[in-house]
């Protein structure tokens, strides 16, 4: 019966539903797009527990690092790297030199042992970074160690140039030439293997400088080949493109100049971050302390860095989520005012059903069940218009910061669709005691 | 079987009128055609009223086949109703959003029994309409529509038929038609009418005749 008269005044129904469809799906959307983004960042967040860098804002550091967002603040010494690897703790430790991009896309030099260390979802997840095609390449710390070796080995010959024999010079040249092109191999993100059309056995040269600094130049010297293309993480590594970390600082522009304070935050030769893993508890607090006790260096949980960041954010979002929950008053206010109106025609018919047998309380459940029903339908509405909406959006967020954002509708999508229910119903209460209390005798028309 | 004793109505916006019932006892034997005369005003709507159960008497008995409606509740008194009594009105009253089927089934929705599959299509074919079944009450004549008026209150086989004017929208000929439908299938199925008129020829075709005035 409900039905039926909701049928019976289609146009109003509608109209009305499709307010409350209007109000649901904007609720819906910005609570769902913040709690799965949050989640999104939170799962990006957790490859590592903690990150090293320059002194200065955590959440830049955790942005730039993780994110591939913004720039960085500076580098941190490479043999910082080396003793934090060493301090007793660490579960693993991946350096991250940034500064290049191809086609937009940030390059990265990483140590090889992050494919196989990194846990997505955090350390207590078995989750490991999977491969679509090809394999990682093999650069580890030993690796790079011996490089810093040579490049200091290197500057030291140059500056003492004319005391070496010359005859072994281009011997050397040579191979340390072949020895370098050999760590020209990359691993690219989904995302970039099908935005850049980058596969395996693909070649693609390095541009000086990131997305919104990079220069025109292009590290001609630098040609890298891709022997393996990520499956999709949802985080920002689909974003990235991973070199070796020693191909970094072999790219001509990234050695270190006279004005450069070795070990400073310019000195090109240092790190970006260096992403680490810990034993839980004790180890953990003493390794942040210390780390944050020194002048060169600080130590941030990307995870409390990103709690930051939605704190902010959340100023934002219980206005905005205010507005939209009026918007969804004032639309069950809207289906309220419909009803109502109707009342005036409709006291005949509940007459009629009383004198049928139909109970005061049949009547008031037959209006607010007619609310009840708009607002349900309206906020199934709402919430697939919600659903396409975030679809929408999700791929705006995920362009811009890699992190995946889920449309699926879960609890708190049906939980709000009970509430929108149940608000509705009471919002037909008021139409509904004045039908409620419809004397049916006197809307019979009889003439006494 | 029909007994109202010491019965006492009055409308509070009429008190300085008086009362429009008083009246000391009145019965009608089950299975009784009763038609209720009187001038406008009279008291005959106010009486099928306290019949139906939708007002309650200022004081008296209304026993209804042996439920005394002034006692009980206003939810026993609807239960009692949709159980017990069929209605015609005046002007039909059917509902506009509904098929004439749903129309007819609409007067057991509300019974604690509800009507046997089929009832209401038999009703209908046994009023001649049986073709017109999914039609809505605005597609029918005037004359129709007291038939479908007539095969809804019959549709939960109640033990009181009550009808305020069934021929006041109707010309003399289909008047008369309703008029003898609904009192031989009242009479095969033992139904008891009451039958609210102002029209004598109406009257003139029930056992009995009351005028209301007399009844004070």
């Amino acid at each position: 019966m409900v039905m039926r008269n909701l049928k019976r005044r289609k146009l109003a129904s509608i109209l009305t539903g499709l307010s409350v469809s209007l109000g649901v799906g904007l609720f819906a959307t910005v609570g769902a797009l913040r709690e799965a983004s949050e989640q999104g960042f939170n799962r990006s967040a957790s490859v590592c527990d903690m990150l090293v860098g320059a002194k200065g804002s955590g959440l830049q550091l955790t942005l730039n690092a993780l994110y591939h967002m913004g720039q960085s603040q500076g580098n941190v010494p490479y043999a910082l790297y080396e003793e934090i690897s060493d301090t007793p703790g660490v579960l693993w430790s991946v350096p991250l030199a940034v500064g290049d991009s191809y086609r937009g896309k940030r390059i990265v030099g990483v140590t090889s042992n992050l494919f196989s260390d990194v846990r997505l979802g955090g350390a207590d997840s078995t989750e490991k970074l999977v491969f679509a095609d090809g394999g990682p390449f093999e650069y580890l710390r030993a690796d790079l160690a011996e490089l810093k070796a040579e490049l200091a080995a290197h500057e030291h010959e140059d500056e003492h140039e004319d005391e070496h024999e010359h005859e072994h010079e281009h011997e050397n040249e040579h191979d340390h030439e072949a020895h370098v092109r050999s760590m020209f191999k990359a691993v690219v993100g989904a995302d970039v293997a099908i935005e850049t059309g980058l596969k395996v056995g693909s070649h693609f040269t390095p541009s000086h400088g990131v997305e919104g600094v990079s220069s025109r130049h292009g590290h001609e010297e630098a040609e890298t080949e891709v022997v393996g293309v990520l499956a999709p993480t949802g985080t920002p590594l689909d974003r990235a493109i991973l070199i070796p970390i020693g191909a970094y600082y072999v790219i001509e522009g990234h050695e270190a100049t006279e004005d450069m304070v070795e070990g400073g935050a310019r000195d090109p030769r240092g790190l970006s971050a260096v992403m680490l893993s810990t034993k839980a508890g004790f180890y953990r607090t003493r390794i942040y302390r210390s780390l944050n006790d020194r002048l060169d260096a600080q130590a941030v949980y990307p995870s409390q860095e990103v709690r930051k960041l939605f704190a902010i954010i959340g100023q934002g979002d219980v206005i905005l989520r205010l507005i939209t929950a009026l918007i969804v008053v004032v639309a069950l206010v809207g289906v309220m005012v419909a009803i109502y109106n109707t009342m005036g025609a409709r006291r005949r018919e509940f007459a009629i059903l009383r004198a049928l047998g139909a109970r005061r309380r049949t009547i008031l459940g037959l209006v607010t069940g007619e609310s009840a029903v708009i607002a349900l339908l309206g906020g199934m509405v709402g919430l697939i218009f919600a659903g396409a909406l975030i679809y929408a959006v999700t791929d705006q967020v995920h362009a811009a910061t890699g992190v995946s954002v889920a449309a699926a509708p879960g609890l708190p999508e049906l939980q709000l669709l009970v509430a929108v229910t149940l608000a509705g119903a009471v919002a037909g209460l008021i139409p509904a005691l004045s039908a409620y209390r419809t004397e049916a005798a006197h809307y019979l028309s009889f003439n006494t | 079987m029909i007994h109202l004793q010491k019965i006492r109505k009055s409308y509070p916006s009429e008190a300085d009128s008086g009362p429009v019932l008083d009246f000391e006892d009145w019965r009608v034997e089950t299975g009784g055609q009763v038609a209720l005369i009187g001038e406008s005003g009279s008291g005959k709507t106010t009486l099928l009223n306290l019949l139906s159960g939708l007002i309650q008497p200022d004081s008296g008995v209304v026993s209804v086949e042996g439920s005394d409606l002034a006692q009980l509740s206003e939810a026993q008194r609807d239960r009692f109703r949709a159980d017990n009594i069929g209605y015609v009105f005046q002007s039909f009253h059917l509902l506009d959003g509904y098929s004439v089927k749903e129309n007819v089934e609409l007067g057991a929705v509300f019974a604690k029994r509800h009507a046997e599959p089929g009832r209401a299509e038999h009703l209908l074919e046994a009023v001649g309409l049986g073709h017109r079944l999914q039609h809505t009450p605005r597609q029918l004549s005037v004359g129709q529509q007291a038939r479908v008026a007539f095969a809804r209150a019959l549709v939960n086989r109640p033990k009181l038929l009550l009808a305020d004017e069934p021929t006041g929208a109707l010309d003399h000929e289909s008047g008369r038609q309703v008029l003898d439908l609904l009192l031989s299938t009242a009479r095969s199925s033992g139904i008891t009418v009451v039958c609210a008129t102002h029209d004598m020829d109406v009257a003139a075709a029930f056992e009995n005749t009351v005028r209301v005035e007399e009844m004070q």
